[in-house]
């Protein structure tokens, strides 16, 4: 892939701070990420990953720090939204507008508005062009942002909760859409999901917002592969040591069970020579992100 | 700037091609162009029903105007006339109000909708700033063409005289400022609904504190900073407002959240003009109690009392009476004293913006020198009450008498007598002070009170049906004097010329024209050749311009005396201003003093036909219209920038305005 300002990275993340009132949301959000990856983020409710992409998106303006996308910075002008696809966590139109009224607006305002692009994804996700926005269902709408947000052919896209809400169905479209748009085109995907587990097949990298800031990053691939969880009883007098990347599921009066999220702690875990009898069992992708997010930031909502 | 192409695949087709540019904004001021474009579509579409809405009221007038008529028993046109004076009054004013606040309120309200979009707030305020300024002339213009269609064009100009550009002025601020309070206080109360309705009344109150810029006394006042207060006022407000709107685009459009002290000083932006307002119209109420505004004529008309009572004719000639905006009530006399003779009401603030304290409602002078008046005051429960005052102006007026039910509004003369009058009744004034005698105004009494009733009284003359003879009301019948000629016009009922009767009628005979004075012993004599209109004086002298071998101008003295003829070319040589307009102010046997086109007074030798003596008068302030008011002494000039001058007959000036 050719990139358009000669590096390869398309969003950078300096320090992000950003308080509402006397709340902290980001308290230093720092990252990279490199074109043509699939990011998603994870957090509680109310951790800022709305925020955060808001703040990308040149919505919203930080406190401190400074961000870009493929070379831009947020001025003001709104020239960010032009290169980047958003889906935002609520899509709103203006009530007044039909479906097709709604993609017009979009298209004399993105001068890489594809019309075609348009009509085919409003076939493909079943949407009727004439049905008004005031009365539509909460998919139709969800199918919307989507059309809008890669209509003008973006090279990165935002998207925040784009399936919240969606029926299983539509959630599925939208999906399949996601993917083929990476296939194609080699989007760089920055995504936020309540049900990242969805996702979990198309990200590159999971990074946890936890406490404001950027709490742990991790290659999909290598959590895949080697995220597991250790059974087995403690000997006499042993505790369980305090290794990084490893959670104690253990329930009570159970065998122990620690969730190991890579290589490094499995090795130190074994070597800590803690259990009389270790078992190693692989871990689901979606109990992996579960129990990653309990780790790194309390339980999931 | 380098751009580079990034071609790719989509769905199979022909992607179409994708331009980066490699740094900065990357936004140029043609995509601005183009973004506004599009907010002002986007903002024409959205306010489309609310502007429908409004351009139905029009319509609506009409179908209320044909009900109307129909059930009143009127013609429609005549109610759509009166509705449409109403429309074009405060219809519009408030429509355009209405219409730029809910469209800069709508911004707010759909910020979720527009965010998105990659432009920028400034951008979008400029759309839809530009499409209230569209729908409120459009709105406008739509107005015109129904009334167009409906009303007669005379009827139409006539409603905007010649005042459009002031007209448009106020409408155009209408719009600006409510669109921008709308705005900025949508934001600042987090809500369209409640921006809106906040901007409307910041705007209202904003639109009336300028207005005090426009009050009929601060005109008169006429200081270089009361002249252009409005103008002030209006640029104060604007800026205001939009420093207001941006810095709340500046802060918010990003979602920034206002602090106390921000949010204070963008309520203090948006509210600057209305502030600026305030204080002037508190200044304004502190100094016009001190200014002198209004003239209360001496009513040294040929049709006046000051004519039939030489008490009062006396009286009169003293002094001059003024009013303040407060409706304090003085005698001034030339050596500069001024006696308070009615307390006026305070002046507030409301005042301003709905009516002024009036309560003077009549003044009149007695036979006896005296003045009689009605104010129109409240008692301690609020009821209204008509108070009778009366007393010679030096020594201060009393109260005679107090009236409720009926409540008089006027005072005039009945011949000789003076008389209260309300809508439907009169009664004596010398005889309220116990039980009024008050009889039914009938239908011919109005005649009683003018030039008929001077004829009834046996003051005034009139002229026969045929042109050719004059007849006067006696004690002992009717005195009747033949005329050498027919009267030119159509005068009916002529005062006398002069304290000693003489009545003087231009005539005609033939294809000569000339003057004759008709004496009290029956007989006539023709005593000016020419053409030349009648001018009755207030001193009491009487005079024409003749147009026969040359411009002349003849005088009769308030005694009876006749001057001889004025060569007005050769006066004319000697004044630096022409000499169309004149009034004589003053006169002896041998000069007479005169006012020249308003700016100068002369004094002019007529044996000797030579401008003796000439002195400037003060400049008259803009929109007011010059008074001189002779008395014994020299003339009252009120300048209209509370200069009121006393100048006497050798041109001595004192200034009188100072409390």
């Amino acid at each position: 892939m050719i990139s358009a300002n000669g590096k390869d990275t398309a969003v950078i993340m300096r320090d992000i701070k950003k308080s509402f009132r006397e709340k902290k949301v980001l308290n230093g959000v720092t990252g990279t990420i490199q074109k043509g990856r699939v990011v998603g983020i994870m957090g509680r409710n109310g951790e800022g990953k709305t925020t955060l992409l808001k703040i990308l998106m040149d919505m919203l303006s930080p406190d401190s720090g400074t961000s870009e996308i493929l070379g831009h910075k947020p001025d003001g002008s709104g020239f960010i939204r032009q290169i980047a696809g958003y889906v935002p966590e609520t899509p709103v139109f203006h009530n007044f507008m039909k479906i097709s009224e709604v993609m017009d607006l979009r298209s004399r305002f993105f001068r890489n508005w594809d019309k075609e692009k348009a009509t085919e994804l409003t076939k493909q996700l079943e949407l009727n062009p004439d049905a008004q926005i005031k009365g539509s269902s909460k998919g139709m709408l969800g199918k919307l942002a989507w059309i809008c947000a890669v209509a003008h052919n973006p090279e990165i896209l935002l998207l925040d909760e784009p399936t919240a809400g969606l029926d299983a169905l539509v959630r599925d479209n939208v999906l399949r859409n996601l993917i083929e748009e990476l296939q194609n085109r080699g989007t760089t995907v920055l995504v936020t999901n309540h049900h990242m587990e969805e996702m979990a097949g198309i990200l590159d990298e999971l990074w946890i917002l936890s406490g404001g800031v950027i709490a742990g990053t991790y290659d999909m691939q290598k959590l895949r592969e080697e995220s597991c969880v250790v059974t087995g009883r403690l000997k006499q007098g042993k505790t369980l040591p305090r290794i990084p990347e490893t959670l104690d599921i253990s329930e009570k009066d159970m065998p122990s069970q620690i969730a190991v999220f890579n290589s490094v702690a499995l090795k130190e875990l074994a070597a800590s020579d803690v259990f009389e009898n270790m078992m190693q069992t692989p871990l689901q992708t979606d109990t992996t992100l579960k129990l990653l997010l309990k780790l790194k930031g309390g339980s999931h909502d | 700037m380098t751009n580079n192409i990034v071609t790719t695949q989509v769905l199979g087709k022909t992607p179409p091609t994708l331009t980066l540019p490699l740094e900065g904004g990357g936004k140029g001021g043609g995509e601005q162009l183009h973004n506004v474009k599009q907010f002002t579509l986007l903002e024409l579409r959205k306010n489309r029903t609310t502007f429908i809405s409004l351009a139905g009221i029009l319509p609506g007038l009409i179908t209320i105007s044909a009900i109307l008529s129909v059930s009143l028993g009127y013609t429609a046109s005549d109610f759509f006339k009166e509705l449409f004076n109403c429309f074009m009054q405060f219809g519009v004013p408030f429509s355009i109000l209405l219409l730029g606040s809910v469209i800069g309120s709508g911004i707010r309200k759909n910020d979720n909708c527009e965010k998105i979009l990659p432009g920028s707030l400034l951008e979008r305020c400029a759309g839809g700033f530009i499409a209230g300024i569209t729908y409120s002339f459009s709105f406008v213009l739509i107005s015109f063409l129904i009334a167009l269609l409906l009303l007669p064009p005379e009827i139409i100009l006539r409603r905007w005289g010649g005042s459009i550009i002031s007209d448009f002025t106020f409408l155009a601020f209408n719009c600006a400022f409510g669109f921008g309070a709308g705005f900025v206080f949508s934001y600042l109360l987090a809500d369209a609904l409640l921006g809106s309705i906040a901007g409307l009344l910041i705007t209202a109150l904003t639109t009336l504190l300028r207005l005090v810029g426009f009050f009929p006394a601060i005109i008169m006042f006429s200081s270089p900073i009361d002249r252009h207060m409005t103008t002030v006022i209006t640029l104060l407000s604007l800026a205001g407002i939009y420093c207001a709107a941006i810095y709340v685009i500046r802060k918010t459009e990003k979602e920034r959240n206002l602090r106390i002290h921000e949010a204070s000083l963008l309520i203090i932006m948006a509210l600057a003009g209305a502030l600026i307002g305030i204080l002037n119209a508190a200044r304004i109420q502190k100094v016009l109690p001190n200014k002198l505004f209004f003239n209360t004529a001496n009513s040294f008309s040929r049709w006046s009392e000051t004519i039939l009572f030489p008490k009062a004719q006396k009286k009169a000639g003293d002094g001059i009476f003024m009013r303040n905006i407060q409706d304090d009530l003085f005698w001034i006399t030339p050596d500069g004293t001024r006696k308070k003779l009615v307390e006026g009401n305070p002046l507030t603030l409301w005042n301003f913006i709905t009516y002024l304290p009036s309560h003077i409602a009549a003044i009149r002078w007695t036979a006896d020198g005296n003045i009689c008046a009605i104010l129109h005051t409240k008692e301690k429960n609020r009821r209204e009450q008509a108070e009778i005052l009366k007393g010679d102006p030096e020594k201060g007026l009393t109260r005679y008498a107090v009236l409720t039910n009926p409540m008089p509004y006027t005072l005039k003369y009945k011949g000789r007598e003076l008389m209260m009058l309300t809508s439907e009744l009169y009664a004596p004034v010398t005889k309220c002070g116990n039980e009024p005698e008050w009889k039914l105004l009938e239908k011919e009494d109005k005649y009683f009170y003018s030039e008929k009733g001077w004829f009834e009284a046996g003051i005034a003359a009139r002229v026969t049906e045929n042109d050719f003879s004059l007849f006067k009301k006696t004690s002992g019948g009717m005195k009747i004097w033949k005329l050498p000629g027919k009267v030119r016009g159509h005068r009916h009922y002529i005062p006398p010329a002069s304290d000693s009767g003489i009545f003087l009628l231009p005539l005609v005979l033939g294809k000569k024209y000339f003057t004759v004075a008709c004496y009290p012993d029956g007989t006539t004599k023709k005593v000016w050749d020419g053409f030349g209109l009648m001018k009755y004086h207030p001193e009491g002298s009487t005079s024409q311009i003749g147009y026969t071998n040359g411009v002349y101008l003849n005088v009769m003295l308030k005694n009876g005396i006749f001057l001889k003829q004025i060569d007005l070319k050769s006066i004319s040589k000697q004044i630096p201003t022409e000499l169309y307009r004149y009034e004589i102010v003053h006169s002896n046997r041998t000069d007479i003093w005169l006012i020249a086109e308003g700016k100068y007074m002369i004094k002019i030798d007529v044996p000797k036909n030579t401008v003796v003596a000439k002195w400037r008068l003060p400049d008259i302030s803009n929109y007011h219209s010059p008074l001189f008011q002779a008395v014994e002494k020299g003339i009252f000039t009120y300048s209209g920038s509370d200069r009121l001058i006393f100048m006497d007959w050798e041109g001595n000036i004192k200034d009188l305005g100072k409390v």
